[in-house]
């Protein structure tokens, strides 16, 4: 039994945030994301979609493995749990925490090292390289810190090698290795093209309808690891000039755009 | 009989000139569908006849004289503006078709600021419209979600509605005066009034002929004031479906305008707003005069509140949510890739009836979809355009394709799907299409939906259409069984 | 505060990441400070990183080598050389966020990646960096030292040099796990970070013939054609085209870029370039405020159109 167990964050989605709220919320020094609707951190989704790839090979090839899927989050993301329920993940659990965690990677960290030792010990450990709100990078290298476990960032790919090993396909600076490594390990997944997550039916989300999404608690008091605290945050000014050219049709904008601008540079 | 490809073109050629008839092939495979074949469109798979070509007309003189040459030769022709459709109107059903392309008849011709009319041709984009008349302080008070998409001419050809119909009313409300192109060439002009007593409202033998009879090439449609300062939002969640409908038609029976008012199902809420909380979401905007939008909004929630198992929600998450609503090309490209990616597709179909039996329609229909529909994912829907005497239902579905060419999808699930819907509102007494049109793909249940007024429909058609050139296929199927009309 | 720069030699742009840390050394004051440079190498011959060291003002030079590249061991040497006392700086690079994050974890430091500025206090030092996706810039107070940091790759290169250093001790690290292994070396498609004229498209084209027409386009004007992120996780575009955080960091004299909006994490791929033209049918799309010049239009129109008065005006 391959014991695996994903990682993921519910976030808003930003890009619909639009560029006058950035500057609000600068100002203020309170962003609120609260109305933008929720998605999953697409790095996670990634690792939770290949997740499942790993499974579908593993069960092909006779293997067993046991899915969980843990988040330290609102419970918003509790419907990302009951999506997963229906996926095939067992296991469906929600740390609750009280404080706001996007620039606390450590406090998030240390949640959930506790939940990862109480219901391990994990074969693997997989999740996305970072988010989109926070950009911290560090929770997957925490954790496995944390741990004590090998850890490969960068992931693209990864199967199964018998039930004691992994083949994993990861990027590092200016190339792209593939290796079997033994089990237990941390897969931090990088940027990996068309991996969305999969659809459950209603029918598979009918039978796991009663699945229990465990609620744990938080760690109690500091986190395991020493925090860079956020301070202030501002509004970065990328403004230009913005000159307009303008023109009847696309011949003569391009005239202009060619004779003012390009000529010297492209030729 | 028919003549050539090779003919057709050089025919075209020889009245447009080489630069406005298009033979690119994959420009023409792109031309043979429209969105109701989503799936196929994304595994560029084409099952439809290819096009002999595509034409840009610039003025109704084109059109006339290209409409004349495809009833001499008995060619099928497909209008087309903006490319929107999603029901299959613009599919060339027939070997050899020409699309007839007016996107690029896109100019404003007058804005009339004291009849409060705006006449533009055919191929203007509404978005542009609309953007250039909000900078005017004024509104065509149209706003479909295809808007970034859709042209004038199509808008009308197919009976559009927008967001804020409650209040503005449907395309029909909204236009006044047009002008048309039938086969053979001849131009019809008709005029701006307000209205009108002289004989049937012929307006309505264009409007909504989904091609089908004519060529739109002009039309007016009326403006009014655009004052946003004085939107009011109202959200509330409700536990009972049921008693959703109910408030929408207290509202409406008291004699409330809303521009939006709404009931999405459990399922649609849960896709669409992330603090519906496992409820129904009941949601309106109140827009206008300020002394009209603080009643009607007033009015509104204390309609709202008197039923029960409601909770009021803030109503900045409606008014931010409603910013972000349209579709433009990018979140087309962005749905294809994870069309791509998953193999799970989201449809539409939308269907209209009394208050006395909506809720039987939506509740049966639900029922028959999940249990007859294989690999369903999601199924459910909202109310989305109130009136006195009813209200439409906006089904999403979502399903996985397992197991299946591309080509195999439509019969697997999509045209079984719609077929359910529609027998279903028939039953019931409700109509088969609130605003899409009947296309190509409901096209299959134009009997039932008419019942005998179906001589009336067919006799149109025979006279406009006597050669049978106009889109055939849409509104009235080409292979049809009348005995069995629900087997094809 | 001593300050040690650690940077690993593989890495194709280790060149440029030399003068990244170099400049951040100097912006910060740091420059002055004792300071040691920990060369990472999977070659013990200096040949492979020799070139490194004149590229830093470093003191002393130490070279960690071994077979093959694995955190684990690479992170047991680091822990041992560095003090308590040191801000440990890293390049933006995968070798660093990860090396980085943990050894602060290991020796009961503090960290923070893709820093785009620091300020030193007596016992603290503020780390600033952007969040939320690119749009907004956060200051971070860290105080338990050692303080690890990578330094952001849109920060300035220094162009300044120094006399080759020696090696101070080379020691080699053995182990970490793995077998079977292939590498396969990525070809960062030659002439994207380079480019005087490049033009980068997103998602805005709609489709895969659309990116490879507008690739075409480019080629015929001389161009290097990139895109945004959205663009190549669709598969339109090769990885390689990505210009972004994630991709290419590009300073090309002039960017064209046409129809994307102009997503933080894509702009900070462009904005050191001399002149950025937006081309986008819509006026009001955010690229157009952060760009020199804007053209309200088609793309395709545009371009098509630049190819042509380019070819009539090279007859």
């Amino acid at each position: 039994m391959i014991k695996v167990l994903n990682s993921f964050k519910s976030v808003p989605d930003l890009d619909k945030m639009p560029a006058a709220d950035w500057a609000a919320g600068a100002e203020s020094g309170q962003i609120d994301t609260s109305y933008l609707k929720s998605i999953i951190n697409c790095y996670d989704e990634s690792a939770l979609e290949l997740t499942l790839r790993f499974n579908d090979k593993a069960v092909s090839e006779g293997l067993d493995c046991f899915l969980g899927a843990v988040t330290a989050g609102d419970r918003i993301a509790e419907k990302t749990l009951k999506t997963l329920a229906a996926l095939g993940f067992a296991g469906t659990d929600r740390i609750v925490s009280g404080e706001e965690l996007t620039f606390r990677p450590e406090l998030t960290a240390s949640s959930l090292l506790t939940y990862a030792r109480k219901k391990g010990p994990w074969d693997m450990i997989v999740m996305g390289v970072q988010s989109a709100d926070g950009c911290n990078k560090k929770i997957p290298f925490l954790v496995a810190e944390g741990l004590g476990m090998t850890c490969i960032s960068q992931v693209v790919n990864f199967v199964p090698e018998g039930d004691k090993a992994c083949r994993v396909t990861y990027m590092r600076d200016g190339a792209r290795c593939e290796e079997v490594v033994e089990l237990p390990l941390l897969l931090a997944v990088g940027d990996v093209p068309s991996t969305y997550l999969r659809v459950p039916t209603l029918k598979q989300r009918l039978a796991t309808k009663m699945q229990v999404i465990g609620q744990y608690d938080a760690a109690a008091g500091p986190a395991e690891f020493n925090e860079s605290t956020l301070q202030k945050v501002e509004l970065i000014d990328q403004t230009r000039a913005g000159a307009l050219i303008d023109g009847m049709d696309a011949a003569e904008k391009a005239e202009k755009l060619y004779r003012d601008y390009l000529k010297g540079v492209m030729n | 009989m028919s003549i050539s490809r090779e003919e057709i073109v050089k025919g075209l050629v020889n009245i447009l000139g080489e630069e406005q008839v298009i033979t690119d092939e994959e420009v023409l495979k792109e031309s043979s569908n429209d969105r109701y074949r989503k799936y196929e469109q994304c595994y560029n798979v084409y099952t439809q006849p290819i096009p002999a070509a595509v034409v840009y007309v610039k003025s109704t003189e084109q059109v006339a004289s290209v409409l004349e040459f495809a009833d001499k030769e008995h060619i099928n022709v497909v209008p087309r503006t903006g490319h929107s459709a999603i029901e299959g109107g613009l599919e060339t059903a027939l070997e050899n078709s020409i699309v007839l392309d007016g996107s690029q008849m896109n100019k404003v011709i007058d804005v009339n600021k004291t009849n409060m009319q705006v006449t533009c041709q055919c191929g203007v984009p509404l978005q542009d419209l609309e953007d250039s008349l909000r900078e005017q302080g004024l509104t065509t008070g149209h706003s479909p979600q295809s808007k970034p998409l859709a042209q004038m001419g199509g808008l009308v050809a197919t009976r559009s509605i927008g967001q804020f119909s409650t209040l503005y009313g449907g395309i029909e409300d909204m236009i006044v005066g047009m002008e048309a192109v039938f086969p053979g060439g001849k131009v019809c002009r008709i005029k701006n009034v307000p209205r009108r007593s002289v004989g049937p409202d012929i307006r309505h033998i264009i409007m909504g002929n989904e091609g089908a009879l004519c060529f739109i090439t002009e039309v007016t449609v009326k403006m009014f004031k655009y004052q946003p300062e004085n939107n009011i939002f109202l959200g509330y969640k409700i536990k009972d479906m049921d008693k959703g409908f109910e408030a929408l038609r207290e509202v409406m029976i008291e004699g409330y305008k809303p521009s939006v008012a709404r009931l999405y199902d459990l399922q649609d809420a849960a896709m669409n707003f992330d603090w519906a909380d496992d409820q129904n979401v009941l949601l309106f905007m109140a827009e206008g005069a300020a002394a009209i939008t603080k009643a009607t909004a007033d009015a509104i929630d204390e309609i709202v509140k008197k039923v029960e198992g409601v909770t009021p929600v803030d109503p900045k998450l409606i008014e931010k949510w409603f910013d972000h609503l349209n579709w433009g090309p990018e979140q087309i490209a962005q749905e294809k890739e994870e069309i791509l990616a998953t193999d799970n597709i989201g449809i539409t179909t939308e269907i209209s009836g009394c208050w006395d039996c909506i809720g039987k329609i939506y509740a049966s229909t639900v029922e028959r979809i999940k249990n007859e529909v294989p690999d369903l994912t999601m199924i459910g829907g909202h109310s989305s355009h109130s009136y006195i005497n009813g209200t439409n239902m906006y089904f999403v579905y979502y399903y996985n394709v397992v197991d299946c060419r591309p080509e195999d999808e439509m019969n697997k699930y999509h045209n079984l799907i719609n077929r359910i819907i529609c027998e279903e509102a028939i039953k019931y007494g409700g109509s088969i299409a609130h605003h899409h049109g009947l296309g190509k793909a409901r096209a299959h249940y134009v009997f039932e939906e008419y019942g005998s007024s179906f001589y009336m429909l067919e006799t149109l058609k025979k006279a406009f259409d006597p050669n049978g050139i106009m889109n055939m296929g849409t509104l009235i199927p080409i292979n049809y069984n009348k005995e069995n009309p629900w087997n094809f | 505060m001593n300050y040690n720069l650690i940077i690993n030699a593989w890495d194709p742009e280790a060149g440029e990441q030399c003068r990244r840390l170099t400049r951040f050394l100097q912006d910060t004051g740091l420059a002055s400070e004792k300071g040691n440079m920990i060369i990472l190498s999977e070659e013990e011959s200096e040949e492979s990183w020799g070139t490194l060291t004149e590229l830093v003002p470093a003191g002393s030079v130490s070279v960690l080598y071994g077979e093959f590249y694995r955190p684990e061991p690479v992170l047991d040497l680091l822990s041992e050389m560095t003090d308590a006392d040191d801000i440990c700086i890293f390049p933006g690079n995968h070798a660093g966020e990860e090396l980085a994050v943990r050894l602060a974890a290991r020796k009961g430091g503090s960290s923070l990646t893709d820093v785009t500025g620091m300020k030193i206090g007596d016992d603290f030092v503020i780390g600033e960096k952007k969040i939320y996706s690119g749009n907004l810039s956060g200051k971070f107070r860290m105080e338990a030292k050692p303080f690890c940091i990578t330094v952001d790759k849109c920060c300035e290169e220094s162009q300044d040099s120094w006399p080759a250093g020696k090696a101070a001790a080379m020691i080699s690290w053995a182990g970490g796990s793995g077998r079977d292994r292939s590498i396969c070396a990525v070809e960062k498609e030659t002439g994207l970070a380079e480019a005087p004229f490049v033009v980068a498209c997103g998602r805005g084209l709609g489709n895969k013939a659309a990116a490879e027409a507008a690739a075409e386009l480019t080629a015929s004007l001389g161009g290097r054609f990139g895109a945004t992120r959205p663009v190549v996780m669709n598969a339109w575009a090769p990885m390689d085209d990505l210009i972004g955080v994630s991709g290419t960091m590009i300073r090309p004299d002039i960017c064209i870029v046409a129809g994307a909006s102009g997503s933080p994490a894509f702009y900070a791929g462009i904005e050191k370039s001399k002149i950025i033209v937006a081309v986008n049918s819509d006026e009001d799309a955010p690229v157009m405020k952060k760009a020199d010049v804007c053209i309200a239009g088609d793309w395709k129109e545009i371009l098509s159109e630049l190819v042509r008065i380019k070819t009539e005006d090279e007859k």
